[in-house]
């Protein structure tokens, strides 16, 4: 769990996150690091590049099923690229000592470095993504 | 008068026989716990995989867990099957089976996780089931057999007997220690 006095104030005591659903399994971006989310059909008409998260990131040989896609993009990005993730939710408030850190084999693991903590929604797991780390 | 004397004698040897006997098992239960305190053991915990009977120290097992749902992680290699919430921390959980090189684990009600740590590593370990935690000599742990070969070979520690079977004792230290290779 975070020590509270590690925590700079301009953290402040929550986050905002923005929750998505890949496969039935949550992921969460830093509000902060969103710029903007706009459909599918819009970024094609924007010809603004984009990558699949499950393209970013392999599901193995799992089918990934999106039913409902949108695009989002890194705030303040200077290359203007999209993520295509699921079924986004509103933003959703998490106190920071909420958040846990990951398990240790995630710092071992190159592949995983997208990933920086998790916490708990309604008794699931949800992945925290850094989204300039998956999209740099 | 002699048979009433030898009469009492041997009333005297019955009477003193539960005596004897009483002293002779507390004896008996010294000399047991002087042995035992002479004698080295490890904590064992047995666990089954494919039919075949193996074990960690006990000293890495920090708990034993029931499944819950685990979340598969996008990126991780084929050895690692996600993470589990446990009470409100985040694990991971590995499948023993990728990393030694066997057929997947069957899913019943009797898998478990054993959530083990070394300095480095904290992570559960899926079994199909969880057999004994048992106390058994050192000396009794035995080197592996050298004609034993495939992934496993690399996580021997050694081998001992359970109830009749060969326990093949994994060295969970080097399991973790490939965790930081992708398993490879």
């Amino acid at each position: 769990m975070v020590d509270k006095e590690l925590v700079s104030p301009s953290i402040g005591d929550a986050l905002d996150i923005l929750v998505f659903s890949i496969n039935d399994c949550l992921y969460g971006i830093d509000g902060t690091q969103v710029g903007r989310m706009v459909m599918l059909y819009e970024a094609e008409q924007e010809e603004l590049p984009v990558r699949w998260f499950h393209q970013s990131l392999t599901f193995g040989h799992r089918d990934v099923d999106y039913r409902n896609p949108r695009v989002i993009t890194l705030s303040g990005g200077d290359e203007p690229i999209g993520l295509i993730i699921d079924h986004p939710r509103d933003l959703v408030r998490v106190a920071i000592k909420s958040i846990c850190p990951l398990p240790s084999i995630f710092a071992k693991l190159d592949a995983l470095h997208v990933f920086w903590g998790g916490t708990v929604l309604d008794g699931k797991i949800v992945l925290l993504v850094d989204l300039f780390r998956l999209l740099r | 008068m002699l048979g009433r004397e030898l009469g009492a004698m041997k009333m005297e040897e019955h009477e003193h026989k539960s005596d004897r006997i009483l002293q002779m098992i507390k004896k008996m239960r010294q000399e047991k716990a002087v042995v035992d305190v002479n004698v080295k053991t490890a904590k064992l915990v047995v666990f089954s995989l494919d039919g075949e009977l193996f074990a960690f120290e006990g000293r890495y097992v920090r708990e034993i867990l029931i499944p819950t749902e685990i979340t598969f992680v996008p990126g991780s290699p084929d050895f690692l099957l996600g993470v589990i919430n446990v009470r409100g921390d985040i694990e991971s959980v590995a499948a023993l089976t990728v990393l030694l090189g066997m057929p997947s684990s069957k899913s019943s009600a009797k898998n478990r996780i054993l959530l083990a740590e070394d300095s480095e590593v904290r992570s559960g370990v899926l079994v199909e089931s969880i057999d004994d935690v048992v106390d058994v000599p050192v000396d009794a742990i035995k080197p592996p057999l050298a004609t034993i070969n495939g992934p496993i070979s690399q996580y021997l520690l050694g081998e001992t007997d359970y109830r009749g079977r060969n326990v093949v004792v994994l060295d969970l230290r080097k399991l973790f220690k490939r965790f930081g290779t992708n398993g490879r």
